[in-house]
């Protein structure tokens, strides 16, 4: 494949090692997902998913040794969704009770 | 101007940058699904944060079974991995293999998960039966759908790298199959953890 | 691309399952104008229903108030989803940004088929929900839940379940088509063709893909919880199980407003390559205007609740929204005295394309001004769903799905087909169009003022409504609406006397510095022997110093000259 001639050798991550960290982290939310503390494990849980999935992103995906332009293009639907979720708050999570919400 | 570096294609005409066009065009394609994803989880917390109640709902998922099938994915998203660097070294028949345990891995996802549907239903709790229920199946039906089409994207793949073509779509299918896994990693805690 | 075909593809290979994007192009083409049609009767059918009061549509027959609801929403979706998209991204889009830019095609040719064939399955579908039991659906082009989810609110069973189908067939057409769009513009530019010698129309496809692709996951999800909730049962919208019917609003208007801009950039782009070629005089502000575009597509995305003012929402988000809304209209505002400088003091000829160009311009000032009083959330409480959002949305969106369709249509036909369109047949179809259209729809402002609202099958069951100046708008738009039909006959008319007798349009008639004109007209399957090498930008007329008004892109600087 020409891009992977074109990268650099140093650049290839040990994709193993990075599954026996993605696991770990799995393990500790499934063990948080136990436990009796409910917002600081919901914290830490959200936490661990997005590290998680920022190791996939940009190790398996390889988006780490892409240039800036890829980068911004998952950055800008992440950003479509933040100012969709922004605007439906106060509408959808506080809106007045309507009649027969359980 | 010229980005003489750049690969040129069979006809002569060049790419204007230094990524190879199918592989722009597959990011482009995950992030309209990031955005269509993105939609449908941002509105089941939106929902999720007006009904604390759901938490108790929640509880009913089975935590295991998720745990377990987040375990394949992620494992699975390793050999699909690592099917692509044994193309980037030439090894095609040890690729195509990864591509079959990836495949494998998506049909212990899917049996996995079909046990959970028939015991969630079993129990009483159907697509029917509360707003948490319908965004269940919802979310990871349609997730399920994904990992279907993967699939199928896969095998086609694997297909034409056994007899020694195609090589370079290895690394496309691998994009689509961890965007698939990187949706899981947040339907996981959101369906089953947080209860 | 193989250069040399062992035997000639044939009939079928060639011009129906054909992967040539300028093949694709026409495909989409027709299949737009078919639609426009259909759209533009369903509209005769609207105005002479209304005009009459009720009575029986000539071609039609009585129109009942279910029935007028379907019609409606028949008439908004096709001309936004089956007539405004095809023509001016599909079919432009096709056909122009590979030629632009010096490709031989679009980035995955096969991939582009498929989006059309896939297009066309959702046009029939959409065309069969018209035979269907219960009727089309008559929920209104936005579709909202309780109405569209419950056949007992709307009366009909298999209508909206197929709109929905052809509606989502429709956009993962569109997705694929964007993708492509955008991929191509990007990588496969000619040598010498950075992104700011790319023409403007590339820039207006290019960002109206990129808006569509972010802007319609949201409803796409939110059109499948619909449709659970229409054939399964779920409760997503329905506030007795805890779900809400403004999620729907929201998750729509997040696409439903940049949408319109999606429509609107690729009608821009055709000005912005027409204007300077009728004024022999270079665009003005280049980056500017590709600047205001980049500005415009980012707040597409901040002003989408203006449509729910008076919906129930969180007063609160009234006056941020009413802000953005306001400030969208600045680069907006930006890019139309760019267009009007580009004219001044040019050497203006007024062949057919720059008539709509200019048509264009005049009109859609109108109604993007006309779009401020219902930004203001306070004025938008009173105008909210009465005729003068029917006017205001008219004369912003006709603009670009008429106006500059048909400049783009007549600037591009001799390069497309090979053949001169009539210019007398062209300005007996430019000038009625443009009064009927305003006959039709300025009366619509008074009647909005006036508090007359909109999708009411029946006025004259209303007192207030039986006034008399307000029939007589009613009256009036409907003369104009039947004027602007039968003013599209010397279009049809010019097409069959183009084809019989059309002259020969030779590779550049117009004298054009775009790549395109350097091709064949048509250009063969490939576009350009061999990859073209790009100079210098693409507006560069009446430059000092040169014989010609003209200096195309791919001529290569004189020896010791200045570049």
């Amino acid at each position: 494949m020409t891009s992977e001639a074109d990268r650099p050798a140093a650049s290839h991550p040990n994709y193993v090692l990075i599954w026996g960290i993605l696991v770990s982290a799995l393990l500790v939310s499934l063990f948080l997902g136990y436990m009796d503390l409910p917002v600081v494990a919901m914290v830490l849980i959200f936490t661990i998913a997005i590290v998680k999935a920022w190791l996939v992103i940009a190790y398996y995906m390889h988006l780490k040794y892409e240039p800036f332009f890829v980068v911004a293009i998952v950055a800008t639907g992440l950003a479509c969704l933040y100012f969709l979720f922004i605007g439906l708050v106060p509408d959808i999570v506080f809106a007045p009770s309507k009649g027969g919400a359980p | 101007m010229e980005s003489s570096r750049a690969p040129a294609s069979a006809s002569g005409f060049r790419e204007a940058t230094e990524v190879p066009t199918g592989r722009l065009g597959l990011w482009w394609f995950l992030a309209s699904e990031t955005v269509i994803f993105g939609g449908l989880i941002t509105s089941y917390v939106l929902l999720r944060w007006r009904h604390p109640e759901w938490s108790s709902e929640a509880s009913h998922t089975l935590n295991a079974a998720g745990g377990f099938n987040t375990l394949v994915l992620l494992s699975s998203s390793l050999t699909v991995v690592l099917a692509h660097e044994a193309v980037a070294h030439g090894d095609l028949p040890r690729a195509a293999r990864h591509l079959g345990v990836t495949l494998l891995g998506g049909l212990v996802f899917l049996c996995v998960k079909a046990f959970e549907y028939s015991h969630e239903i079993a129990e009483g709790f159907t697509p029917l039966t509360s707003l948490f229920w319908s965004y269940y199946y919802g979310m990871t039906g349609l997730h399920a759908l994904h990992v279907i089409g993967g699939m199928i994207a896969i095998a086609a793949v694997a297909l034409g790298v056994r007899r020694g073509r195609d090589a370079q779509r290895v690394e496309y299918v691998g994009l689509y199959w961890h965007f698939v896994d990187v949706v899981w990693i947040f339907l996981f805690p959101l369906l089953y953890l947080a209860s | 691309m193989a250069n040399a075909h062992a035997h000639e593809p044939g009939l079928l290979r060639r011009y129906v399952f054909s992967t040539d994007h300028k093949t694709i192009a026409k495909q989409y083409l027709f299949t737009g104008i078919f639609m426009g049609i259909v759209g533009g009767l369903l509209a005769y059918v609207i105005r002479v229903h209304l005009a009459t009061n009720g009575q029986p549509v000539p071609g039609f027959g009585a129109v009942g108030p279910q029935q007028y609801n379907s019609v409606v929403t028949m008439h908004g979706t096709i001309m936004i989803f089956w007539v405004a998209m095809p023509i001016l991204l599909a079919a432009l889009g096709n056909f122009l940004i590979p030629l632009m830019i010096g490709a031989r095609d679009m980035a995955f040719p096969r991939l582009n088929m498929l989006s059309y064939w896939i297009f066309f399955l959702s046009t029939v579908i959409l065309l069969v929900s018209f035979f269907v039991p219960g009727g089309a659906a008559a929920g209104g082009w936005t579709s909202y839940p309780p109405l569209a989810v419950s056949p007992q609110y709307s009366g009909e069973t298999w209508g909206v379940a197929l709109w929905l189908l052809a509606v989502a067939l429709e956009f993962a057409a569109f997705l694929m088509g964007g993708i492509n769009f955008i991929t191509t513009a990007i990588n496969l530019r000619a040598p010498g063709m950075r992104l700011f010698d790319m023409p403007l129309m590339v820039w207006m496809q290019l960002s109206a893909s990129v808006i569509f692709l972010f802007s319609v996951g949201p409803l796409i999800a939110g059109a499948i919880l619909l449709l659970l909730d229409r054939v399964v049962g779920t409760g997503f919208y329905d506030p007795a199980r805890g779900g809400d019917p403004v999620l729907f609003q929201h998750l729509f208007w997040f696409f439903g407003h940049p949408e319109v801009y999606v429509i609107l950039l690729p009608g821009l782009g055709a000005i912005a390559e027409i204007l300077p070629v009728f004024a022999r005089k270079p665009i003005f502000g280049y980056r500017m205007i590709v600047y205001a575009t980049l500005i415009t597509g980012v707040l597409s995305f901040l002003v989408w609740a203006h449509h729910q003012f008076v919906a129930g929402i969180d007063p609160r988000l009234a006056t941020p929204f009413s802000v953005t809304t306001i400030l969208i209209s600045v680069p907006i505002a930006v890019m139309l005295f760019a267009f009007i400088a580009t004219l001044y003091q040019g050497s203006i000829s007024l062949e057919t394309p720059m008539l709509w160009a200019l048509g264009m311009l005049v009109v859609f000032l109108l109604g993007g001004v006309t779009g401020i009083h219902l930004g203001s959330a306070a004025s938008d409480i009173y105008l909210h769903d009465t005729y003068f959002v029917v006017a205001h949305f008219h004369y912003t969106l006709i603009p670009p799905v008429v106006f500059s369709f048909f400049a783009a249509f007549y600037y591009w036909y001799p390069k497309m087909f090979g053949r001169r369109l009539n210019e007398v047949l062209g300005h007996l179809h430019f000038w009625p169009t443009l009064v009927f259209f305003n006959l039709t729809f300025l009366p619509m402002f008074v009647l909005g003022f006036a508090g007359h609202h909109r999708r009411i099958a029946n006025p004259q069951f209303f007192e207030a409504l039986r006034d008399p100046t307000l029939v007589r708008m009613q009256w009036l738009a409907t003369v104009g609406a039947v004027g602007m039909l039968v003013a599209q006959i010397p279009f049809l008319v010019n097409l069959v006397w183009s084809a019989w007798r059309g002259a020969p349009a030779g590779e550049n008639p117009w004298r054009a510095n775009t790549l395109e004109w350097t091709t064949p007209s048509p250009p063969p399957h490939g576009n350009f022997a061999g990859p073209p090498v790009v100079y210098r930008g693409p507006y560069e007329y009446s430059v000092p110093g040169r014989s010609e008004d003209w200096w195309p892109q791919t001529l290569a600087p004189e020896r010791g000259a200045g570049a």
